[in-house]
């Protein structure tokens, strides 16, 4: 295992500084709310990587963890359980058992079907979340309490409360990215690279990539706990096919299977789509042809761009190539 | 009861028609060119917008829906020879995120064009009557002449695939396409005329429901993702297993929908089926394509498929 470089420190007090940054300057502290929601999404992103970059798994149902986590949040605040230690193990256990029965199924299949198939099982817990009446169905559910850490700390204090999701979302990036580059990571690489080859080397391929869908699958779970939190709001919408979409674009954005990208991606993502929104309702029609651009002409996406530009000091990149 | 479950059953029928307009293009375009079109959807979409403009410009409703299919087969064609072309040799996840992009710039397109919200799309006096069948079902016209169009266009297309030069040259795309592009089969026409197709069907298919549903932006993507399950379901590239899967998923939704909460209730409290039905009822397909790709992971009826 190597260690993390100077790069990727600079990188990680980049994407927690520039909120509070702009609120300061703006002196307008409704601005972190803006930046919570990009670090949210880079964690839903990298956890998103980590399986589509590393391990050339493309999920097209990974917004159900999102999903997942956010109603595991609400419902134990709901009930009265706001303490932060207690809901933390329950949404990792939660989202990862969710992430076990979906990678379990949908590993038995590659190409196609495997986009096909997780797609399809996000479906499922979708409409359970869409009819089911003890969730808020369609509606959704309303969540009466942020997590609680300790006495005295006010969640609903914007610098307090943007602290608690800087903090949690560094831990988590950092997560990942320990992943990454653990040999664990470098295993999932060769299986990506070779399922064959590294089948005959002894490695346990549907065993590696089942680990990595579920770690993925827990830390998107987390994301979500963030975003209840930051909403106060659980929507069947979290699990939503087009926020998977999302997630896939944020990640090609960014630059697939960069430590930098997912972050960059989240980042350009929600800043855009919070200005754009104020321009035109009908943002999308930017956005997608955006999108078939990056697909189109510039594949190692803004990851890359930035790597072009300040030669690699802040896109290292873990394994280069797709 | 038995004129209520045969009803449904032909309710079932008629949209397992129209899956399968839907689910035979993608599955072509998916055998052929191995390329997954998440626009396809989006096609169908406006195909019912098509109809209901026609309509208007012409007053003729079976004018319309013909004007419709041949003006989504022009977009797809457009489509194709502009964008999806540079698309074949990529990667699929690449061909997952440019249609995703084109569903967000048609879903807006439409939006702005027509607005948000749902138009109305008016059937003629003589087909929104309704029609006595056997077994003391009064049954909508409308819906029995979808079925018959549907069984129609279904029957021209085995015709064409199994029977015509061009038919015979997508199957052999399906099967090898190195092999038909060295044998002097014009591909990247074969290609074109593929796609031009199967956007003719989801343009067919989306102006014959548009009645039946409400016709907004968005519209096209429930029935998109319905018609991926029918189409692995089936077995990727297979017509055969996508006639076959749209038959058994339109009839499993529609059957679902109407008896699941009255069944289970049955054997578990009324306030329980109640809550539980409509939810398992909306997942069933979608359990239905878990197993099965569990068991087959290659789907019903699997293309040969020689690379």
């Amino acid at each position: 295992m190597r260690s993390p470089s100077a790069p990727a420190l600079v990188l990680a007090l980049f994407a927690v500084g520039i909120g509070p940054l702009a609120a300061l300057l703006a002196d307008d502290p409704y601005l972190l709310s803006i930046f919570e929601r990009f670090l949210i999404f880079a964690v839903a992103a990298s956890s998103l990587n980590l399986i589509l970059g590393y391990g050339g798994m493309v999920s097209f149902g990974h917004a159900v963890y999102l999903g997942v986590g956010a109603y595991a949040t609400g419902l134990l605040a709901n009930s009265g359980y706001e303490a932060l230690w207690l809901q933390v193990p329950v949404v990792v256990v939660v989202s990862a058992i969710a992430a076990f029965l979906i990678g379990k199924i949908a590993l038995r299949t590659t190409g196609v079907h495997f986009i096909m198939i997780t797609l399809a099982l996000a479906q499922i817990l979708y409409y359970l979340a869409q009819s089911s009446s003890a969730f808020g169905g369609d509606d959704g559910m309303v969540i009466s309490a942020r997590s609680a850490l300790w006495p005295g700390f006010d969640a609903y204090d914007p610098w307090q409360f943007y602290a608690f999701v800087a903090v949690t979302a560094l831990v988590l990036l950092g997560l990942v990215d320990l992943v990454a580059r653990s040999d664990f990571g470098r295993r999932l690489v060769a299986t990506r690279e070779n399922a064959q080859r590294a089948n005959a080397l002894g490695f346990d391929v549907t065993g590696t990539r089942l680990v990595a869908f579920v770690i993925a699958g827990a830390v998107c779970g987390l994301a979500g706990m963030l975003l209840a939190n930051q909403s106060e709001f659980a929507t069947p919408g979290y699990a939503d096919w087009r926020r998977s979409g999302e997630l896939l674009a944020i990640v090609i954005l960014g630059g697939v299977g960069t430590r930098s990208g997912p972050i960059l991606g989240a980042m350009v993502f929600v800043v855009v789509e919070h200005y754009l929104v104020s321009v035109t309702p009908h943002w999308p029609i930017l956005f997608g042809p955006l999108l078939i651009l990056v697909v189109l002409f510039f594949h190692s996406g803004l990851a890359g761009l930035v790597k072009a530009l300040g030669g690699r000091f802040l896109a290292p990149t873990a394994e280069d190539g797709r | 009861m038995t004129a209520l479950i045969l009803e449904q059953l032909l309710n079932g029928l008629q949209l397992g028609v129209l899956l399968f307009l839907i689910a035979a293009g993608l599955t072509l375009i998916f055998g052929v060119m191995d390329f997954i079109n998440l626009s396809h959807g989006s096609l169908f979409m406006l195909g019912a917008y098509f109809a209901v403009l026609f309509q208007g410009l012409t007053g003729s409703f079976f004018l319309a829906v013909t004007l419709a299919g041949l003006g989504v087969c022009v977009v797809g064609l457009i489509f194709e020879l502009l964008l999806v072309r540079r698309l074949y040799h990529r990667s699929h996840l690449d061909h997952v995120l440019v249609t995703y992009g084109l569903i967000l710039v048609a879903n807006e397109s439409v939006a702005i064009l027509w607005g948000a919200t749902p138009i109305f799309s008016g059937l003629p006096e003589s087909l929104s009557t309704l029609v006595a069948l056997p077994f003391g079902i009064s049954y909508p016209v409308y819906r029995l002449l979808v079925i018959g169009v549907g069984i129609v266009v279904a029957a021209v297309l085995f015709w064409l695939v199994k029977y015509t030069r061009i038919g015979m040259r997508v199957r052999a795309g399906a099967t090898n396409r190195a092999v038909v592009s060295v044998m002097g089969v014009n591909i990247s026409l074969l290609f074109t005329l593929v796609f031009g197709f199967g956007a003719f069907l989801a343009g067919l298919a989306g102006a014959l429901a548009g009645p039946l549903l409400s016709v907004q932006p968005g519209m096209g993507e429930t029935v998109l993702i319905l018609s991926f399950v029918v189409v692995v379901i089936g077995g990727l590239g297979s017509i055969k297993g996508a006639l076959l899967a749209a038959i058994i998923v339109g009839l499993i939704d529609t059957m679902g929908r109407a008896f699941l909460r009255d069944f289970l209730s049955a054997f578990l409290s009324a306030r329980v089926a109640s809550e539980a039905g409509p939810a398992l009822a909306s997942m069933l397909v979608y359990i239905l394509m878990a197993l099965i790709l569990f068991f087959r992971p290659e789907g019903l009826l699997p293309m040969q498929k020689r690379s």
